[in-house]
């Protein structure tokens, strides 16, 4: 240090009180303790316990010595190290309590201990030799961690003091502490979550209503709201008194669809050698009610070889619904599929019967 | 009161409803049908054949077609195509469905009946006619009937005993 640039601070000032020192209670904690009165006369710094600028090998009389030259009030600008460095004490090296100091540290050459480091800085090694790894030379191993008497964590040429079980309880408390303020302002801010998690509550208590509604403990009325399929069209209301259309109806409609079918292509299907097949099977069409069952793209001419390959197909789709009536849906489907065997036997005006289908019970 | 076929083809020509076949296979068809059915044939149907009946209207008839070059055109099948019903084809309403008459044995005047071919020609539906001579005549009257809305039932004027038939009550009976 060099006593040029130290300033030596009023004894009035509040920066530094003088009657108090830092005592290090565990990794980076310290704890500022009162001094006591009874070493008044050989001043703060003569303390063993803490040392403000000077080396603080306590127990040593030419620290003790260098301690009393320099005011634990004296703070320099330029001095090598002016932040505070907790010395550990190491292994019974160090007489009094733990101790935080400012200031350089004293080189340990001078103090009859190796010389760790020579960076400008000086550090004391450990005195006692530090394991390696045997698996990666020169790596430093885990930190050992030692409960007795010296209470040391060592990591490589670092040491920390262990802690005592008070202070371990101590931390426990503080941390249950935390943890229970910070749940307490976890439930203080629930209702944060409300606009994000209502639709969701919405909806599911939507559908748990519809199930308590219409489920299998509900009444007969309520289960059948959600009976969609008894729902659809030609089953609901006044439509569910609809009935297959009659023989007489049907015929009518074919003589119908055979007239449509004649003025929309200028030439009759029996002119055509064809059949006007109803893509949509007039069996079916009061399933349909809204739908026209002669309506000119249902109707299709196509030869009596053709006409019988979707004969059979809706032969087949009828013995598959074994008495029951299929669904719109599945008149769709099976119209879609049927349409797709016959279409390429499609007869249309003006256009040559090149399209011939297969002969009966041959492959399609 | 039975019309007999040949009277009432002659009622269709000269209306201009009936066409004949070019050339006559009668006898030909005859026997090709009668080892396809198994069975005698009815007196009305012979009687059908022997008129080389075409067509009614916009009606084609059901008869095998003899090519003297390839033999038989007309698919077998289209022949037998009733027989799990008891009936043979006579005419295509063209829309896939067929006029069958009655094989049933011991029937002096078989009955035509309509076989609907949705319902994979199982049974017969509904009575076309109570004879082959009258469901000539009715068949050629039947677009014109819609076309004209004629009152329901005019079958009757035409084949009083259409309803009598028993296989399958008249269309205006049946479902």
């Amino acid at each position: 240090m060099d006593p040029g640039f130290a300033v030596s601070l009023p004894p009035t000032s509040r920066d530094i009180d003088p009657g108090f020192t830092r005592l290090a209670v565990g990794p980076n904690r310290l704890r500022s303790v009162g001094l006591t009165t009874d070493d008044q006369s050989s001043g703060p710094l003569s303390l063993a316990s803490a040392s403000y600028g000077g080396a603080a090998y306590a127990g040593n009389p030419s620290t003790t010595a260098r301690s009393q030259e320099t005011s634990p009030l004296e703070v320099s600008g330029s001095g090598p190290n002016q932040t505070p460095q907790l010395v550990h004490q190491l292994e019974g090296q160090l007489i009094g309590s733990r101790t935080a100091r400012f200031g350089t540290l004293q080189p340990a050459g001078s103090q009859g201990m190796p010389q760790a480091s020579a960076f400008g800085r000086p550090v004391r090694a450990p005195t006692t030799p530090v394991a390696t790894s045997a698996v990666h030379p020169g790596h430093q191993p885990m930190p050992a961690y030692q409960r007795g008497a010296d209470q040391v964590v060592a990591y490589g040429a670092l040491r920390a003091p262990a802690l005592s079980d008070q202070d371990l309880a101590e931390l426990r408390r503080q941390q249950a502490a935390f943890a229970n303020t910070t749940r307490q302002i976890d439930i203080h801010n629930t209702w944060f979550a409300a606009p994000a998690l209502a639709p969701a509550v919405f909806a599911l208590g939507l559908g748990a209503a519809g199930e308590w509604a219409t489920g299998e403990v509900a009444p007969a009325a309520g289960r059948a709201v959600a009976n969609f399929v008894d729902r659809e069209a030609w089953q609901r209301g006044a439509q569910k008194a609809a009935q297959a259309l009659s023989d007489a109806e049907k015929n009518a409609l074919r003589a119908a669809a055979r007239a449509k079918f004649a003025r929309a292509n200028g030439i009759s299907a029996s002119e055509m050698q064809a059949e006007v097949h109803h893509s949509d099977p007039l069996e079916w069409a009061h399933l349909k009610p809204n739908a026209d069952p002669n309506r000119l793209a249902n109707l299709w001419g196509l030869r009596g070889e053709a006409h019988d390959i979707a004969t059979r197909a809706w032969a087949d789709f009828t013995r598959g619904l074994k008495g029951r009536l299929p669904t719109q849906a599945e008149l769709m489907e099976a119209k879609l599929r049927i349409d797709r065997m016959v279409e390429p036997f499609l007869r249309r005006a003006g256009v040559p019967r090149s399209n011939t289908p297969p002969r009966e019970g041959g492959p399609i | 009161m039975r019309i007999p076929v040949r009277e009432a083809a002659y009622q269709l020509e000269t209306r201009g409803l009936l066409k004949r076949e070019r050339h006559d296979n009668t006898d030909r068809v005859i026997e090709h049908v009668h080892s396809l059915l198994g069975h005698e044939l009815p007196t009305d149907l012979i009687d059908f054949y022997r008129e080389r009946i075409a067509s009614v209207g916009e009606f084609p008839s059901i008869v095998p077609h003899w090519n003297e070059r390839v033999g038989w055109r007309t698919p077998n099948e289209l022949v037998t195509r009733l027989s799990h019903a008891g009936a043979v084809p006579l005419f295509d309403d063209g829309c896939g469905n067929l006029y069958g008459l009655d094989l049933t044995l011991g029937v002096d005047a078989p009955a035509v009946y309509f076989f609907d071919h949705e319902r994979s020609y199982e049974k017969p539906e509904w009575a076309a006619g109570s004879s082959l001579g009258a469901f000539l005549l009715l068949l050629a009257d039947n677009d014109r009937s819609y076309a004209e809305h004629w009152p329901p039932r005019w079958e009757l004027t035409i084949d009083p005993d259409i309803e009598k038939c028993p296989r399958a009550p008249a269309i205006w009976n049946a479902g």
